[in-house]
């Protein structure tokens, strides 16, 4: 088994900054999201490893484009199925979601951002590593 | 333009949540990158000392006076920063800049990341000590 994240139904379990702060979406995001921080004023943006995209806060909520939602810089997820515990985590192919197999392929990103709890828990940790490419 | 540090910062959020008492070993700012120093004190970090940051002051304070610090903080009063771009620690006390230091020896390893023209990620402790004298 290995973690798979459908990207809706996720939980965030608990958050740092306690409450958070906010951001607007340049596009549409989902709760629990992998974000990187946009180009334009306070924005940002689901992650994919395939465009080189480097994760920095957790999407606290769902929101479209422009909206304003609560992010966090650390997080305690839910909602996956099949982690393998303990196992790291990295950024997916797919828009802001979570994955248990870096990417592989040539200046993809790779950069380790959290680490499996349960199977359904991770731990989030997006800044913590030197940003990475395959 | 780049980052450029404002008369008074403002903590957004700050973890963990209400911060931890430590002493002034100097007089520091609220949003100072601190160095642990002797004895249970901080100092502002610089650069140039090869100083490493640890935490974050939650508020201003005299030398000999305690005040909240925190492990990373969301915080808001700069001016210009340019969005999603690095930080490092200054050669100017307790300060941020988007350009890492020069001189052999300096402390270089990145402590954030720029949110928005105004407000930035501090998270000083994350990332591997690094300096150019190795």
């Amino acid at each position: 088994m290995a973690l798979t994240d459908s990207g809706v139904g996720r939980i965030i379990y608990r958050g740092i900054p306690e409450g958070g702060f906010t951001m607007v979406c340049e596009e549409a995001v989902h709760t629990g999201d992998l974000l990187g921080i946009g180009t334009t004023l306070g924005s940002v943006y689901p992650v994919d490893s395939d465009a080189g995209e480097q994760g920095r806060l957790i999407a606290g909520e769902n929101g479209a484009t422009g909206d304003h939602i609560q992010c966090y810089v650390m997080a305690i997820l839910g909602g996956f199925t099949g982690g393998t515990e303990a196992g790291a985590v990295y950024p997916s192919a797919t828009d802001g979601q979570w994955t248990e197999t870096a990417d592989t392929d040539g200046s993809d990103t790779d950069t380790l951002v959290g680490y499996v709890l349960t199977e359904t828990e991770i731990l989030a940790i997006p800044s913590m590593r030197p940003d990475s490419t395959a | 333009m780049a980052l450029t540090e404002g008369v008074a910062r403002k903590i957004v959020a700050g973890w963990p949540t209400g911060g931890f008492t430590m002493l002034c070993a100097e007089a520091v700012d609220c949003g100072d990158l601190l160095s642990i120093s002797s004895s249970g004190t901080v100092v502002p970090a610089n650069a140039t000392s090869d100083e490493e940051p640890r935490l974050v002051a939650g508020g201003n304070g005299a030398t000999g006076q305690g005040i909240p610090c925190y492990l990373g903080a969301v915080i808001d009063g700069f001016t210009d920063g340019t969005e999603a771009g690095a930080l490092y620690l200054s050669t100017t006390d307790g300060q941020y800049s988007e350009s890492s230091a020069t001189g052999t020896t300096d402390t270089i390893q990145i402590i954030g990341y720029v949110l928005t023209e105004t407000m930035i990620l501090a998270i000083p402790a994350m990332r591997a000590d690094a300096n150019y004298g190795g």
